[in-house]
């Protein structure tokens, strides 16, 4: 039977009618008053996961660095603040520098090819340092000797590109200082040690690392790119044939 | 003015009027809007941190639900270009329905949006600086409220214009009836513009955004109407007329294809170039480096949409309850493609290449279906008013039937 | 017409006046009830810890402050930061000086990848740790590959820097064509004249539109109101956060800033638009920041515009960023060659 009735006589009513079940009266104003009491008194509070925040070194942020260098010729032996000439006068030092060195024993000596003290220091008066011909550097501008083989970090350096300005950025300012060399490089090691990082961001909601086995960790993703076989070496294989998406760890490298 | 008032206070006592089972549906749909309200009230005070969303994940369940609805609010006008462009007449009463889905469908809209804002209690401050025509956010704002407004007219003077038995002009409906029909189509297109303007995401980044927007839109939003003429078919004796459902899964049928092309068409040029772009789109379709939390829902939809597909192409189409399968199988495919799958995987990875899935939390969940709730309770009470006043029985200078006084049940009206 | 009238069921009859006016009646009371056990986490709102005045809802936007409007706005911002911390803000609204576009450069040669940035930042400008909030993201990338995708953000369980990775520190970028600027709807975030991207923390209505439209992921959300300390360190010391707190201000940059609303990098205008230097830059240790006025041709940031191999992230979608990388000519550490030893000098 067709179910598209003419329409004159509409339909507001349903084909039962009004009828309802004498339980379901009471019904509705039981459910609400059961709701309201349910939202009042046990719906529980919205549960955020919000991580502790990260305990962090506050000094670690400071803009100078941790020890700065002397910028005078003043040493410490054995608990004394002297000058360099008040032993290196009456003192003469070994020509097989820097084996021998008998004072100055908290020095490590690791500025890569640079491994001979007269390369920098004048043999002749240790307050000062050489230029290859032998004249001197002052104390106070180490950039100078910095220079004789670091030559375009030295330009670098002069324009403000190398290095650390504090302060302030307008040129002119009183308040712009601009660190030296040995401000943060041991000259005598001048190379940065590894470090450990602060703590890894712990943003809302997010997943730090995926505990899940068998699953990359994030970024991880080895053998992908085209120079990665250089770095990562050859992909391995499985012994059921199948490729391992990690690479073969390169030679010492961690992991 | 004073028979305005009137009729709206007859309106809302008529919404009360109905069977069990109407008392039942409403009493659902209120009990679930109050925990929606009761959850609301909760991110209100706490912030929208009670949401699953992240800085990663930015916008997630609320907006893949307005992105959904503002889809229905336009398919409104695939019930009114047949009737008012074509005159296919078996429509002609229909058109209502879907101009008032359209009117619950914006509501809900802007109820999502206001849900979804760090600070609703700004939002005057889009008076004030509005960067029109820049932001596609402003032209979002207009669109919306603007096709509410020219819904809300035209239901309301057809509507009103019946109940007081008069003939209503065609001045005051008809152009806007034809503004409805191209605003009805930009509101969707904008709404997707909002999404394929960005640059920095990929998977939104492109031309096939605001056409999959529409197709998917004009299969779900018929749909959701041939579903409600079954059921009014089946609660009323309100006249829907077979050809009006042919005619209707003609249209979804349609849109579905299309929809399922365009798919593919956008899967095809994301997967055969590869590029890092992909990168949502694997996630999406395939998890990203062990994540896969959207797989199953995609893989969901297409099955779902697939087979509401199948069914409308195989001889079953002639069958009313393959038609209802078929549109709700539709609906829920169309509903997670456009939510999970094409909302969330925009922000994963992030622009700089972190993972951060993305998990509605309850309170956001009950929030979501307690808008829908307010929406379903809203278009319920339309109907249930709109069909009493069409037919004739609701009307200025008659009594309903369960307003009449018990010692005069039929006493006509002093207007 | 098809059916008979006696057909139809018959209309009922309404019920009795005052059992269905008892039923009505409860259930429209229950329904009341129940409407406010759904409001009752508002009660909540009382304790909440910004008061909430009219004449705070009708403020204006930044630009379109008077000069007394401001200061009245920042009579209420110290009022409020007294009242929450029990500290004293020196609160001002700097503006953008003249002749001065600041762009940011960062040697990826001696970015080392500590975080000392992030941390120093965090601490300058007053961000929420609980959630926490980082306006700086450092990423370990392999050294073959610019695909930020393939960047590692959770690095730090080994000693930096790994050798065969590089560090790439992201944050705003403060573009000169900014995604963010074009899509805010209310105008909240706009470009100053000296570069920065910068937000009205009081006119957001915090839609999120601009952190979907950033390509670098530079913006933040306040997903709940932000807290300097956690419970527990709350219990511990109970001024722990008049402790974290920072009391130079600005209205523009780093005041605590409400629920709800985007928040980002500001390159530390207090401190930039008065001639110092950002906080990333002064804590970071091996000097890879680089921060200057690039209208000033003798700047550090111009010389390094003059000279160095520059880029910039994602340059093809023309947001114009005014944050530029470059690396130095470097050999690693570990490809110095073994010393081949000297002719001995002759005496």
């Amino acid at each position: 039977m067709s179910r598209s009735h003419p329409g004159r006589d509409g339909g507001e009513l349903p084909p039962g009618g009004l009828h309802s079940p004498p339980w379901f009266r009471w019904l509705i104003p039981l459910l609400f008053l059961l709701t309201a009491w349910w939202l009042y008194a046990y719906e529980p509070e919205p549960v955020i996961p919000f991580e502790e925040p990260a305990g962090i070194d506050a000094s670690l942020l400071a803009p100078l660095p941790k020890a700065p260098r002397p910028s005078a010729p003043v040493t410490e032996i054995s608990g004394f603040e002297m000058r360099c000439n008040a032993c290196h006068r009456l003192f003469e030092s070994k020509r097989k520098v820097p084996e021998h060195l008998k004072r100055h024993d908290e020095i490590v000596l690791k500025h890569g090819a640079n491994d001979r003290c007269y390369n920098c220091h004048s043999r002749k008066n240790r307050e000062r340092f050489v230029r290859h011909d032998g004249t001197w550097i002052p104390f106070e501008t180490p950039e100078l000797l910095c220079a004789k083989c670091h030559g375009p970090t030295f330009r670098d350096w002069q324009k403000g590109i190398h290095g650390k300005t504090l302060g302030s950025w307008i040129p002119t300012s009183d308040k712009l200082t601009r660190l030296r060399c040995n401000n943060c490089h041991d000259p005598h090691s001048p190379a940065f040690e590894q470090v450990y990082p602060m703590p890894a961001p712990r943003t809302l909601r997010m997943v730090a690392k995926e505990k899940k086995e068998g699953v990359h960790p994030e970024g991880k993703e080895r053998g992908k790119g085209p120079l990665d076989h250089w770095m990562y070496g050859e992909p391995r294989t499985h012994q059921d044939g199948t490729d391992d998406p990690h690479g073969a760890p390169a030679e010492g490298e961690r992991e | 003015m004073k028979n305005y008032i009137r009729f709206l206070w007859r309106c809302f006592r008529l919404s009360f009027v109905g069977d069990w089972r109407y008392h039942l549906w409403m009493l659902i749909l209120t009990i679930v809007a109050l925990f929606g309200i009761h959850a609301y009230a909760g991110q209100f005070v706490h912030g929208l941190a009670v949401t699953g969303m992240s800085d990663h994940v930015s916008w997630g369940l609320y907006i893949a639900n307005f992105t959904f609805l503002v889809g229905m609010a336009a398919a409104a006008v695939m019930l009114v270009i047949p009737v008012y462009i074509y005159k296919f007449k078996d429509m002609h009463e229909l058109v209502i329905f879907g101009e008032l889905l359209a009117v619950a469908s914006i509501i809900m809209c802007l109820l999502f949006i206001t849900v979804d804002l760090g600070r609703p209690d700004r939002f005057m401050h889009l008076l004030f600086r509005f960067n029109f025509p820049i932001s596609v956010l402003a032209w979002d704002v207009i669109v919306l409220n603007g096709y509410l407004l020219l819904n809300l007219h035209i239901c309301g003077y057809l509507i009103y214009s019946a109940y007081c038995n008069r003939e209503p002009s065609r001045w005051f409906y008809i152009p806007f009836v034809f503004v409805a029909i191209a605003w009805a189509l930009s509101i969707h297109t904008v709404t997707a513009f909002l999404y394929s303007g960005l640059g920095s995401r990929p998977f939104w980044n492109s031309a096939v955004l605001a056409p999959r927007f529409l197709a998917s839109a004009f299969a779900a939003g018929p749909a959701f109407i041939v579903l409600t003429l079954f059921v009014i078919r089946s609660t009323t004796r309100f006249a829907v007329h077979d050809r009006a459902i042919e005619l209707l899964r003609l249209i979804l049928t349609v849109a579905l294809t299309i929809n399922l092309f365009l798919l593919g068409s956008e899967v095809f040029t994301e997967f055969y170039t590869d590029s890092a772009h992909a990168a949502s789109a694997h996630y999406l379709m395939f998890g990203l480096h062990g994540h896969t939390t959207l797989v199953p829902w995609i893989w969901t939809s297409i099955a779902l949409n697939s087979a509401a597909l199948l069914i409308l192409y195989s001889p079953l189409r002639r069958r009313d309850w393959a038609i209802g399968t078929a549109c709700v199988a539709m609906i829920c495919g169309i509903w997670i493609e456009k939510g999970m799958g094409l909302v969330i995987p925009a922000f994963i990875p992030s622009p700089i290449g972190e993972i951060v899935e993305y998990h509605p939390t309850w309170d956001e969940i009950q929030i979501c279906l307690g808008i829908w709730a307010i929406g379903l309770l809203l278009y319920t009470i339309f109907v249930r008013v709109s069909i009493p006043v069409l037919t004739g029985h609701l009307r200025i200078d008659k009594i309903y039937e369960t307003e009449a006084r018990p010692t005069e049940p039929s006493a006509p009206l002093q207007p | 017409m098809s059916w008979d009238e006696s057909s139809l069921p018959k209309p009922p009859t309404v019920d009795s006046g005052r059992r269905s006016f008892l039923r009505h009646a409860a259930g429209l009371a229950t329904g009341a009830v129940a409407f406010g056990a759904a409001l009752s986490p508002l009660r909540e709102m009382v304790d909440a810890k910004h008061g909430y005045s009219a004449k705070q809802f009708f403020q204006k936007h930044y630009k379109e402050m008077s000069r007394e409007e401001m200061n009245e706005v920042l009579a209420r911002v110290r009022m409020e930061v007294k009242e929450n911390y029990g500290v004293d803000a020196d609160i001002s609204a700097p503006a953008p000086m003249d002749g001065v576009e600041f762009v940011y450069a960062l040697n990826l040669s001696r970015c080392n990848g500590n975080r000392a940035c992030v941390y120093a930042c965090v601490r300058e400008n007053n961000q929420s740790r609980v959630p926490e909030i980082q306006y700086i993201r450092v990423i370990e990338m392999p050294r073959t590959s610019l695909d930020l995708e393939r960047g590692n953000h959770h690095y730090g369980d080994e000693k930096v820097p790994d050798k065969d990775h590089f560090y790439l520190p992201v944050q705003c970028h403060q573009c000169a064509n900014a995604p963010c600027v074009k899509v805010c709807p209310v105008e909240a975030t706009w470009q100053e004249p000296d570069g920065i991207t910068v937000i009205d923390y009081d006119w957001c209505i915090g839609c999120r539109y601009c952190m979907a439209a950033c390509p670098y992921w530079a913006r933040r959300f306040n997903f709940s109101e932000p807290r300097l300390a956690s419970l527990k360190e709350l219990a511990a010391n109970p001024d722990v956060e008049a402790e974290r707190l920072n009391p130079e201000m600005s209205y523009l940059s780093n005041r605590p800033r409400p629920k709800g609303v985007v928040e980002k990098c500001h390159f530390c205008l207090h401190r930039t638009r008065k001639g110092k230097m950002p906080a990333c830059l002064e804590a970071c240790p091996t000097g890879a920041r680089k921060f200057g006025n690039v209208l000033d041709p003798h700047s550090e940031v111009s010389e390094i515009l003059k000279s160095k191999r520059i880029f910039v992230l994602k340059e093809d979608l023309g947001t114009l960023p005014r944050f530029f990388y470059y690396f130095d000519e470097r050999t690693p550490q570990t490809d110095i060659p073994e010393w081949i030893e000297g002719q001995e000098e002759p005496a």
